[in-house]
Parts: structure tokens; C-alpha cells; sequence
């Protein structure tokens, strides 16, 4: 070997002992969380180019548009007439406004983006929880998996769900330090202190009280919380008594936790009126519910996966290694009760309950970076660093922002297509058509109330029409059919199905514009298009366009 | 030591705190709870007595008081072998009230009427023991059993609007069968289960307004709070034409509720009063300009097409139409509201005419649209039936004072009716006349047309086909004398004589019947 050859191999090798500081073992990615990355670039991706589907975001837009035209909280529909009286709790308002906003002024893709990043850090975050619990990069990998495909149905609307699981999330994270399911696998500050620090509790409370602007699910944050107070003061009893136990300092903090939330929660426009609403409208809607087939049903996907997830819950616990927490079997029986009484809560549960497991696996050395592997006595022997892992999930990271619309406007390139924008469902045709229409008079029906004519269409499109089809679009029943008296609910049905008197009641209410779903309304599509006060004024491949017209000839 | 007294301090304010703060939590849930359900239950504030609501017009043009007492009389209850109709019942309350005395033993009186509707001993003792109650006690009030028969109402409230009308005070017993109740458990049951969008809401509405004590707010079953405005805004949002009586309660209930926030107290927004101001001009403008030149309306009077030409001129309609659009205007007092008063005359003298030619077969028919029209009439001259009858009935002699009768058979109903004349016997006179001269001038075509058929006869028997020629003889020679021919040559002649016919002998004197016709000679004469 020539000097100048050593040399150069000197200088190379010096080159690559400059970089070892620079970049640290830390941004050693190991390749399963590389794939993790990779995971959650293609969930950020697949949750972004899910078109937008008719449900939530434009009810949400358009209450949201009530709120900032009007600078108040809304007391009614605005352009649902029917619902006038009914009262109405905008316990969303925050998030409302929010999507009002970024709908008006930055559009679909915008709102699509939305979804896809409050999504995206909300199963991060879980995840990172999980990783907490666990120290088990493969279960994180596998609690990913299972959480991204276990809210697919969330993806193709913006709904207030998503930022209260985010902020869900972000509160187990604060308190997780605190110990509340006992001691879990990496956090050395865990170890450290069991007290809750005080920021720890500012932290607490701006994050409840943001929750209470944001989404009426607050309460589940609380239920988890009592459940973690129960579980302590149970501990307590079981280890000095029922007095003692019950007084016991972490029993304190725990209760005092859960009081100082709840307050937080009273930071918001409604104050305790919200809490009345809990206490009344949600808790009957959620009784209501169970009595007509909201719980749990065995025989289905959902009640089998929950099921299943329940039986794993038990498994590890029963299986594990370390101590249990009565925590953590108080939460657990909570929220299976829940999820017994309303699948839906299945959602909010799955996360918790994944945590909860995770931190009963068996204890293995985490295997995150290389960072937590022990370093060998001989530095010169160590493995050197590969940064492949690091490069890959740089570049997934970059292939997600660049494939996304969020990259829009920084990179260029074409924008989506409608189409693709879109749901097949979305009725965009008809929307377009109430919104270029020529203003009907009312007069000519023999109404004297010029703000009362009515557009009748499918309830879970009217939400669409109201926020695309022009601003003097009213509709007989929105996607919130609950908002209408029951008498309204009933009359929207027999029209909606045509049943016998379809046309009287929709004289009763001064309709004048008629939207029909052809697909899921072929009997009203066939009794309209014999009636003689209808005239068809536009048919597309899924919809019937039909107007009142004007009834000549009456004059005596 | 120190730290031990501040943990046992702590700790005794932490079991201080939770032991005040659990029970008051539980205490708030419920109480929010109870609340909500006091709240879902819990009605507006309402008057004993209700608002008693004065017609202002008095214009003896559109009804006068002969005509008015005429048509009044026509329109009492009749007291038949068949038991009354509740729905009769019903509007006769509402038009006579309950005080109305007829001393006629023919027809009911008002408190009879009341009886009927109020208690159910007087039910059954005009329907028999068997018939259904009409008052239902329910957890939610006392219910009035409607459109299940002809012993029960004939629209939701209907009956509760007439006790309103009248004034009833609430704190007045009703005996259902299963015991004493009052008006206001009638009241209470129709808010307790009021919906905005039932079908029929004209008459809960106007009784909510005659009982209410100022403006309302009170909640349905189903969290919808319902004020005046709302109550309006819904009366306002159907059709002009739309609903019972083509729309004529609706608007009767605007006027009505327009007369109580002008008059009593205010009940609506002002956004909402202007509304219904200027629905009310809407309306009359339409009726201004659909009304018939006879007078009426008919249920086309919104200016839509009907279901069928037929409908559309029966006399039911017009009644409806014509008695509901008076009766409402009736109750406007803003000037502004109100059409021309020729449209108001020749409407009221319509319904005057129409009512006196009516059979009694018909009055039962239309019963409930008359009571109605004859309100409406009352109301122009400033008062209520009841005033006009005991102003007006001792004018009435007891010849003119026409009880409304049971039906009666065709031939006395035949004999009755007066339809197009004063009196049948006019009728009869005129007739006989007109037979009569008729009679005259037929017998004299009659001899005019055989005298000239008789002289077309005569000349074409005096055509004669008779005539005559004569034969022809010729005789001679030809040649030249050696061989000359004698020759001899003849034809024969010919004629016809028409003989004289039947009838021909005699010719068509001037001044005599032509041949063969007699014309006056009787069968007698001729056998004689």
C-alpha cells in the first residue's frame, strides 16, 4: 500500500469518524421502524387521497360559517327551517369555525389535508404511547396497523372525532409520567416521580378545556380518568384499608385531577349548560341507543374484533410478568361497558385499551434505535453506523409530503380532479344546478311567506346542497334529522319513501323544489313523475331535479 | 411532626372537600335531569278567563236587520229524533254560544249544547248509553276524541277553540266518565302534545292565544320551544288555498292573533307583526281579485287550479269560501287589511240570498259552513250571534220565525219551496196566464195553418188533366192517266176526361172551410 493510497484511506476513515458525532447513533433507524415510517407515509397518503365523502365535514362547515358570520354560537339549523326551536348545542363550535375556514378559503384539498394530518399525529401519538408502554417497536408496528385500518371509516370526512382523539392522546401523554397504569417499560422519568408536576396539570386543563371547544368526547377523557382515580383509591384500600385507601395521597391527586378537568371543561361558551346536555340529551341518546341496537352485537366484525381485543386485553394481564394495576382493571371493565352498550365507542376504546395490554408484554430490550442496544466493550469491533433505515424514512417522509396535496403549493403539479376530490356519493350535479337556478317567487303557489319555499332532498345530502348549492338553498331535513320535531322526522320518511300523501305533506310544508335519489327511491321517482304539479327539470345518472310549477288556471 | 399535621390537614380537607362536593354533583345531575323533564312539562302561563275578542264593523249594507234575523233563524240547532252530531253540536256553540236562549222548544239552546260537548251524562243522553266518550282522560290531560265518528269532533282543538270562543274559563267542570275535570286539562293535553307540524294546529293556536297571558314560550315532547312567532310563522307557511275550509281558519287566526297583540297585549316580534300584516294584505288582494261578480268565492279563490271542475262551483265550496273570508275580515280592524267595501256588501248579501233559498235538507247539510256564514254576517253588525238574535228576534213574528224542522216529505218540501219567486202562488198565476194566452193564440196559428194546408189542397185538386185531337182522312189518284192509283189514307183522333174527384165538386168558397175539413164541427154534430 502506498503512502498516498494510506493517506487517502486515513483521510476516508476520518471522514467517516467526523460524521459518527455529527448525526449520533440515534438517527440510527432501525429497519422495523423504518417500515413504521413507511406505515404511517402510506396511511398520510391513502388518508389524503380519500375523497371526500357526504357525512359531517359540510354540517360541520356550514354550522361553522353560522358561527363566524354571526359571531355567536348558533340556536338553530341556519337554512333548516323545520329545526327553528329546536334546540341546538354547538358543544364543536372551535372546531366547527375551524373547518368553516379552511373550507371557505383554501378548499377540498385543503380540508382533505386536514383529515389526513389530524389523523396521521393522532395514531402517531397513539402509537408513541404504545411504544411507551411497550419499549416494542414490532407491537408499536402492529398497534399502527391496527389503529390505521381500525378508523378507516374516519378518513373520508373531517369530523371533530379526530382533533378529540388527538387531543385524547396527548392527554394520556401528559399524565403518563404520573403512573397511572403503574410502571410501564422505557420512561425513566416514570421511575423518577410519581407526582404530577405542575405544568403537568396546566397541561391537563388547557387540554381539556381545548377538548370542550372542540368535541362534545371530552367526557370519555374524564371517564378514563375515574376510572384511574377508582383504580387508585381501590389500590390504596387494598393496601392499608378503606379509610386510609381511600385517602391515600395518590388517591387525592387522582380524584383532585379528575376535579380539576372537569372544571377546565366549563372553559367554553355553553359553561354548564354543556354538562346538562351530557347529563340529559347524550346520556338518553346513548340509553336510546342501547335500546335500539346501538350495543354491542356479537355475531358481526365489530363485536368479533372487540371481542377479540378484549380477550387479548385479558390475556396479557393475565399473562404478565409485572404487577397489576387496579387502574388498569377498572379502565378496562369501564370501557368495555362502554363499548357493550355503544360499539361505536369502539373507536376510543381501542387505543386505550392497546396501551393497556402493551405495557403487560413481556419485557424486551427496546428496540427502537440502535441507541438502546448496550455498546460493546470494544469500540473498534462495534458494527459501523448505517444510515439506510434513516435515509429510507427520510425519503418516505418525502414521498408522503410531495404525493400529498399539502405539497401543493409548494411543489406545483396538477390539482386533483373533482372526481377525485369527490365521493361518487357527493351530488355535485345537483348542487350546481340549485345553485345556477333561476329564483322561483313564491308567490305563485299562493305563498305569501317568501323565506319559507323548500328544497326536499336525501338528509345526508343536504348538508352538500346547503354548503355548495348557494346561499338561498333551505332544505326540508339536513344530515342532523334529530335537529327536526318528531312530527317532521315522520312526514320526511313517508315522503322520503313515497308513501301514500307524499304530496300533500310536501304542499303542508311549501316545497318547491324536489331532489330524489333515484337509487334508494325508485317509489317516489315513479309517483312524482306521474303527478301533475311536478315537472322534471333535470335528470342525471343518480338524481331526479323536479320543480312545483305553476298552477295556471285557477283563476275563477 | 410538622409535615404529619400538614398531610392530616391536607388530608382531612380533601375528605371534607369530596364528602360536599360528591353529593352535590349527584344533586346537580339529577336536578338537571328533572329539570329538563320540568322543563318538557311545564306550560305557559295563562288567564282564567280568556281574551274576549270584539267584532268593530258595523255596516248595515252587507247584512240588514231583517235580513240578518231571517238568516239567523235559519241557522238555530234543530232538536230532531236522531241524535246531533257533536260537529254540529260543535259549530253551534261556537256561533250561538252559551248563554243563547231561543225559547223554541224545536231547537237547542246554548247551554244544551254546552252540556253536550262538556259533560258526559248529556252525551249519552243524546247518543244513548252506549256511545263512545267523547272526553278520554290521558296521563297528559283530558282528551276530546276526534274525526271518529259523528259522535266526536271533527278537528283536532276544535271543540277546545269553541269553549275558548265563548269564554269558558278554564276553571269550568267537564264530567268525563271517569270524573271531574276542568277546561284547563283539555288545554294542558292539547300543549302537551302539541307538534308545530301536525296537520291541524289552527284552533290550538287560537286558543293558546285567547288564554295566553302575554307572550309565551313554552316546550314540546320534543324540545321544540314554541312562541308566537313561531305558532305564526307556521300558520303563515302553507299555501293561501291549503287546509281545512281552504285556508279561512288560518287566517282567521292571524286576525285573531293580530287583535290580541293590538288590543291586549303584545305577542309577536316586530319583524313578525309586519309579516303578518303583510300576509293578510296578500290574502285580501286575492280575494279581491277572484271574487266572483255574484258575490262569492269558491275554493279556487287563491287563484290555483282544483282538482276538478266540477268541485269547483258547488255550492258547499262557495259557501265555505265566501262565509270564512267574511268571517275573518270580520275580526280585522286595520282598515288597510280590509278590501273594498262593495266586495264585503256583495259578499254579505251573496250568502243572504243564497241562505234564505237553501231546502232545510241542504241547511243540515252545509250546517257547520253556515254557522260560519252566519257568524260572519252577525259579526259585520258589530256583534255576536247571540247579541243580534236577542236585538233582532222579538222583530220576528211568529209566522216569519221559521224553525229549522226536522226534514220533511217531498211534497210539503215541494210546496215549500219558494226558490225564484216571493211566493209559489205568484208562481202559479203567472203560469195559468201565460197557458192560458198561449192556448188563444195556438188555436188561431192552429185554423190559420189547416185554413192554408186546405187551400194548397183545393188547388191542386183543381188541376184538370182533361184533353182531346181529332183523327185525320185522305183520298185521291197519282199518275199519268195510262196508269194511274187511287189511294185512301186516315188516322185516328184521341181525349181523356177528368172526371171530377172526392171533394172536387165543391170549390173553395171565400170565408168557408176548404173541401172535406171540418174544422169546428164536434163529433156530436157530426154523428148527429
Amino acid at each position: 500500500m502506498s503512502t498516498a493510497q494510506a493517506d487517502r484511506e486515513l483521510a476516508s476513515t476520518e471522514h467517516l469518524h467526523k460524521l459518527a458525532p455529527v448525526l449520533g447513533e440515534q438517527w440510527q433507524m432501525s429497519w422495523t421502524f423504518t417500515a413504521l415510517v413507511g406505515w404511517f407515509a402510506a396511511l398520510f397518503l391513502l388518508i389524503n387521497h380519500t375523497p371526500l365523502a357526504l357525512d359531517h365535514t359540510w354540517h360541520h362547515a356550514n354550522l361553522g360559517g353560522q358561527i363566524v358570520q354571526h359571531g355567536a354560537l348558533p340556536t338553530g339549523l341556519l337554512n333548516v327551517p323545520l329545526s327553528e326551536g329546536m334546540p341546538l348545542i354547538a358543544e364543536s363550535w372551535l372546531f366547527d369555525s375551524a373547518v368553516f375556514l379552511v373550507a371557505s378559503d383554501l378548499g377540498p384539498n385543503a380540508i382533505s389535508a386536514m383529515i389526513a394530518i389530524l389523523a396521521s399525529v393522532a395514531v402517531w401519538l397513539w402509537c408513541g404511547l404504545i411504544y411507551r408502554a411497550s419499549a416494542s417497536i414490532g407491537f408499536t408496528f402492529f398497534s399502527a396497523i391496527v389503529l390505521g385500518l381500525g378508523w378507516t371509516t374516519q378518513y373520508a370526512s373531517l369530523q371533530p372525532q379526530l382533533p378529540g382523539m388527538l387531543i385524547f392522546a396527548a392527554v394520556i401523554w401528559v399524565i403518563l409520567p404520573a403512573k397511572p397504569f403503574g410502571k410501564l417499560a422505557i420512561d425513566k422519568e416514570i421511575e423518577a416521580n410519581d407526582a404530577i408536576s405542575s405544568w403537568r396539570w396546566l397541561a391537563v386543563a388547557i387540554l381539556f378545556a381545548t377538548w370542550s371547544n372542540v368535541d362534545g368526547s371530552f367526557w370519555l377523557g374524564l371517564f378514563v380518568l375515574l376510572g384511574i382515580a377508582l383504580g387508585k383509591a381501590f389500590a390504596g384500600c387494598r393496601q392499608a384499608g378503606l379509610r386510609v385507601g381511600l385517602l391515600s395521597s395518590d388517591t387525592q391527586r387522582w380524584v383532585l385531577l379528575l376535579q380539576f378537568s372537569f372544571l377546565a371543561t366549563l372553559l367554553n361558551p355553553l359553561h354548564i349548560r354543556l354538562w346538562q346536555y351530557a347529563v340529559t340529551d347524550k346520556l338518553d341518546a346513548l340509553v336510546h341507543g342501547v335500546w335500539h341496537g346501538a350495543g354491542l352485537y356479537m355475531p358481526t366484525v365489530t363485536g368479533l374484533t372487540i371481542v377479540g381485543l378484549l380477550g387479548y386485553v385479558a390475556w396479557s394481564l393475565l399473562k404478565s410478568k409485572r404487577n397489576i394495576e387496579p387502574a388498569e382493571i377498572v379502565v378496562t371493565v369501564l370501557l368495555a361497558g362502554l363499548v357493550a352498550v355503544s360499539s361505536a365507542k369502539v373507536y376510543w376504546c381501542l387505543p386505550v385499551l392497546l396501551m393497556i395490554a402493551a405495557g403487560h408484554r413481556n419485557p424486551v430490550a427496546p428496540t427502537g434505535t440502535k441507541a438502546e442496544e448496550k455498546p460493546s466493550a470494544d469500540a473498534d469491533e462495534s458494527p459501523p453506523l448505517r444510515f439506510a433505515g434513516t435515509l429510507l424514512c427520510l425519503l418516505f417522509i418525502w414521498c408522503a409530503f410531495a404525493l400529498s396535496t399539502v405539497s401543493a403549493p409548494v411543489l406545483g403539479g396538477v390539482a386533483r380532479s373533482q372526481d377525485r376530490m369527490f365521493h361518487a356519493d357527493v351530488p355535485r350535479d345537483v348542487s350546481q344546478y340549485l345553485r345556477n337556478r333561476a329564483t322561483r317567487e313564491p308567490q305563485e303557489f299562493g305563498w305569501t311567506d317568501a323565506k319559507t319555499p323548500l328544497t326536499f332532498g336525501p338528509a345526508d345530502w343536504s348538508d352538500w346542497l346547503l354548503w355548495d348549492g348557494g346561499s338561498d338553498t333551505r332544505v326540508f331535513a339536513s344530515s342532523q334529522i334529530r335537529q327536526l320535531p318528531q312530527r317532521t322526522q315522520f312526514d320526511y320518511h313517508k315522503v322520503f319513501h313515497g308513501q301514500p300523501g307524499w304530496d300533500r305533506i310536501l304542499d303542508r310544508y311549501a316545497v318547491v323544489t324536489l331532489v330524489i335519489d333515484k337509487a334508494r327511491q325508485p317509489k317516489l321517482s315513479s309517483e312524482v313523475m306521474r303527478h301533475g304539479d311536478w315537472q322534471l327539470v333535470l335528470e342525471t345518472s343518480r338524481s331526479l331535479i323536479l320543480e312545483r310549477v305553476s298552477r295556471a288556471g285557477g283563476e275563477s | 411532626m410538622k409535615g404529619n399535621e400538614s398531610i392530616n390537614r391536607r388530608t382531612a380537607l380533601f375528605a371534607f372537600s369530596q364528602s360536599t362536593l360528591l353529593p352535590v354533583g349527584v344533586f346537580a345531575a339529577i336536578r338537571a335531569r328533572a329539570s329538563k323533564t320540568a322543563r318538557l312539562q311545564q306550560l305557559p302561563e295563562l288567564r282564567t278567563q280568556p281574551i274576549q275578542v270584539k267584532p268593530t264593523h258595523d255596516l248595515p249594507a252587507v247584512v240588514s236587520d231583517d235580513q240578518l234575523i231571517q238568516t239567523l233563524s235559519r241557522l238555530r240547532l234543530p232538536r230532531t229524533d236522531s241524535p246531533a252530531k257533536v260537529n254540529h253540536v260543535d259549530h253551534a256553540l261556537r256561533m250561538w254560544g252559551h248563554k243563547v236562549v231561543f225559547e223554541d222548544d224545536n231547537v237547542m239552546d246554548g247551554a244544551e249544547l254546552l252540556s253536550i260537548l262538556v259533560d258526559d251524562h248529556a252525551l249519552r243522553s243524546n247518543w244513548g248509553k252506549d256511545v263512545r266518550p267523547l272526553l278520554l282522560e290521558t296521563p297528559e290531560g283530558i282528551r276530546v276524541r276526534t274525526q271518529e265518528g259523528n259522535a266526536t269532533a271533527s278537528h283536532v282543538d276544535h271543540t277546545l277553540a269553541t269553549l275558548t270562543e265563548i269564554g269558558v274559563p278554564l276553571t269550568k267542570k267537564i264530567r268525563t266518565r271517569s270524573g271531574e275535570f276542568q277546561v284547563k286539562d283539555v288545554l294542558n293535553r292539547a300543549l302537551r302534545t302539541f307538534s308545530l307540524n301536525q296537520p291541524e294546529y289552527e284552533w290550538t293556536a287560537l286558543a293558546l292565544g285567547l288564554y295566553a297571558d302575554g307572550p309565551i314560550s313554552f316546550s314540546t315532547t320534543d324540545g321544540q320551544v314554541i312562541d308566537f312567532d313561531l305558532l305564526t310563522k307556521r300558520l303563515m307557511r302553507e299555501s293561501l288555498g291549503h287546509g281545512v275550509c281552504y285556508g279561512g281558519h288560518r287566517l282567521f287566526t292571524l286576525a285573531m292573533l293580530m287583535r290580541i297583540d293590538s288590543d291586549e297585549h303584545r305577542i309577536f316580534s316586530d319583524t313578525t307583526r309586519l309579516r303578518v300584516d303583510s300576509h293578510l294584505a296578500a290574502a285580501t288582494q286575492r280575494l279581491y281579485r277572484t271574487q266572483h261578480r255574484e258575490g262569492f268565492w269558491d275554493r279556487a279563490w287563491p287563484g290555483y287550479k282544483v282538482p276538478s271542475k266540477q268541485d269547483l262551483w258547488t255550492q258547499g265550496a262557495r259557501l265555505v269560501a265566501t262565509g270564512h273570508a267574511l268571517e275573518w275580515w270580520a275580526m280585522v280592524a286595520d282598515e288597510r287589511l280590509l278590501p273594498p267595501r262593495e266586495t264585503i256588501v256583495r259578499a254579505g248579501q251573496w250568502l243572504v240570498r243564497e241562505i234564505e233559498t237553501l231546502q232545510d235538507s241542504s241547511v243540515k247539510k252545509n250546517y257547520t259552513f253556515l254557522t260560519h256564514a252566519g257568524r260572519a254576517l252577525s259579526l259585520w253588525r258589530a256583534e255576536l250571534p247571540a247579541d243580534s238574535w236577542t236585538r233582532l228576534a222579538p222583530t220576528l213574528s211568529e209566522q216569519k220565525r221559521m224553525p229549522v224542522s226536522a226534514p220533511t216529505s217531498e211534497p210539503a218540501s215541494l210546496w215549500q219551496d219558494e226558490r225564484g219567486f216571493l211566493l209559489s202562488i205568484e208562481f202559479i198565476f203567472l203560469a195559468t196566464l201565460t197557458i192560458i194566452g198561449l192556448l188563444v193564440g195556438f188555436a188561431v196559428f192552429r185554423d190559420a195553418m189547416v185554413q192554408e194546408l186546405g187551400d194548397t189542397a183545393a188547388s191542386v185538386a183543381s188541376l184538370s188533366q182533361t184533353f182531346q185531337y181529332q183523327g185525320e182522312t185522305e183520298a185521291g189518284t197519282f199518275g199519268n192517266g195510262v196508269s194511274a192509283i187511287d189511294y185512301d189514307a186516315s188516322v185516328a183522333g184521341s181525349s181523356y176526361a177528368d172526371a171530377a174527384d172526392f171533394g172536387e165538386a165543391v170549390l173553395d168558397a171565400s170565408g168557408q172551410a176548404p173541401v172535406c175539413i171540418l174544422i169546428e164541427a164536434s163529433s156530436v154534430e157530426n154523428e148527429g
